[in-house]
């Protein structure tokens, strides 16, 4: 039971390593090889673990071969355009001006069905109102509403204003977020500040963000777990 | 765009590493089946001291390499092949030369099933 316990830590290891190096491309949207290579990867890594008689090599070598394969692919789809396309297929307009293609819907295999559910949780519930849908490579469909259909813009009603820095993690769990820059390491001397007034330390802090300009949000921690 | 010789890296490793693998259980494979049909004919010989001396030649040999077999073969044939030698170097010691020799036999043809396993032949890969 200890091998199983210790082959388990091993793996996990491994595959997170695996993972990493795939990249942050792999924890967003995945294109259909990064589907496979996810789902071969965690079927792999379960053989070691379930038979102690396979060496644990025969689990390590294979996911990262497949690892190494899918960066490989991204890398050189990153740089030919034909590949990708092959790899990774195109994305296909399937509304245009409000009417249907139903030949690229055929092609796809894409049903009438998934399409407006596709616009339903874009909250688009009248198809005349789409200039275009497309379906991405990844399988989701972009919408881009009609004039006059689609939200009104800051910029439509002719407001003016300037673009907001998001705020900065400041502190977290009780502990000073690590300075990255100049602005962070302005924000969290005039965070120490901020807490001074408020008579609080580091440690009573919960989560703690701000802005450039010292607005400060600040939640405390509590005993019990809910936070104020 | 590092990610790439790194994965190029590994693949590489990986294969060199499982080439040497493959050299590591030919090896083995070929002393184990020449210490077999040594120990064989001296069973053949009826020669039992000769028969038991290859056979614990042959014992010590395995244990020195099955560290790194362990890392390419599967546990169970090892332990098989192993079962075989013990009980091998027992039929010998009790004068049973013909049934040493059949299991030497058996011994001959794990190693090299052992090795053979190994090959990325088209039967192994299909």
């Amino acid at each position: 039971m200890l091998v199983v316990f210790f082959r388990a830590l091993f793996l996990y290891f491994f595959i997170t390593l695996g993972v990493r190096l795939m990249g942050k491309r792999q924890l967003g949207e995945l294109q259909p090889a990064e589907f496979v290579i996810a789902i071969l990867i965690s079927n792999i890594a379960s053989l070691p673990i379930e038979d102690t008689s396979i060496p644990m090599i025969i689990g390590i070598i294979p996911i990262f071969v497949l690892v190494a394969c899918e960066v490989i692919v991204s890398g050189i789809s990153l740089k030919s355009r034909r590949f990708r396309s092959i790899i990774s297929g195109r994305p296909v307009v399937v509304i245009h001006d409000g009417v249907i293609d139903q030949k690229n819907l055929r092609t796809l295999r894409f049903s009438v069905d998934d399409l407006l559910a596709s616009l339903r949780q874009q909250n688009v519930f009248d198809v005349s109102t789409v200039w275009y849908a497309i379906v991405e490579t990844t399988g989701k469909v972009s919408v881009i509403q009609k004039y006059g259909e689609s939200p009104v813009t800051s910029k439509e009603l002719n407001l003016t204003g300037e673009n907001e820095t998001p705020p900065t993690l400041v502190v977290s769990d009780g502990k000073f977020i690590e300075e990255t820059s100049k602005e962070t390491a302005l924000i969290q001397s005039q965070a120490k500040e901020f807490l001074k007034r408020k008579h609080l330390t580091v440690r009573d802090v919960f989560l703690m963000t701000g802005t450039k300009d010292g607005t400060f949000t600040i939640v405390k921690k509590t005993k019990k777990g809910k936070s104020s | 765009m590092k990610r790439v010789p790194v994965a190029i890296s590994i693949l590489l490793i990986f294969s060199i590493i499982a080439a040497l693998g493959i050299f590591y259980a030919k090896t083995t494979c070929n002393t184990m089946s020449q210490y077999a049909l040594d120990a064989q004919e001296s069973c053949e010989r009826n020669d039992q001291a000769s028969a038991a001396q290859t056979i614990n030649r042959m014992s010590a040999y395995f244990e020195s390499r099955h560290p790194v077999l362990s890392l390419y073969a599967h546990h169970d044939e090892l332990e098989s092949l192993d079962t075989n030698l013990v009980v091998a170097a027992e039929q010998v010691r009790v004068g049973n030369l013909t049934l040493a020799a059949a299991t030497l036999s058996e011994i001959h043809f794990m190693a090299n099933h052992i090795y053979e396993r190994e090959l990325p032949s088209f039967h192994n890969l299909f």
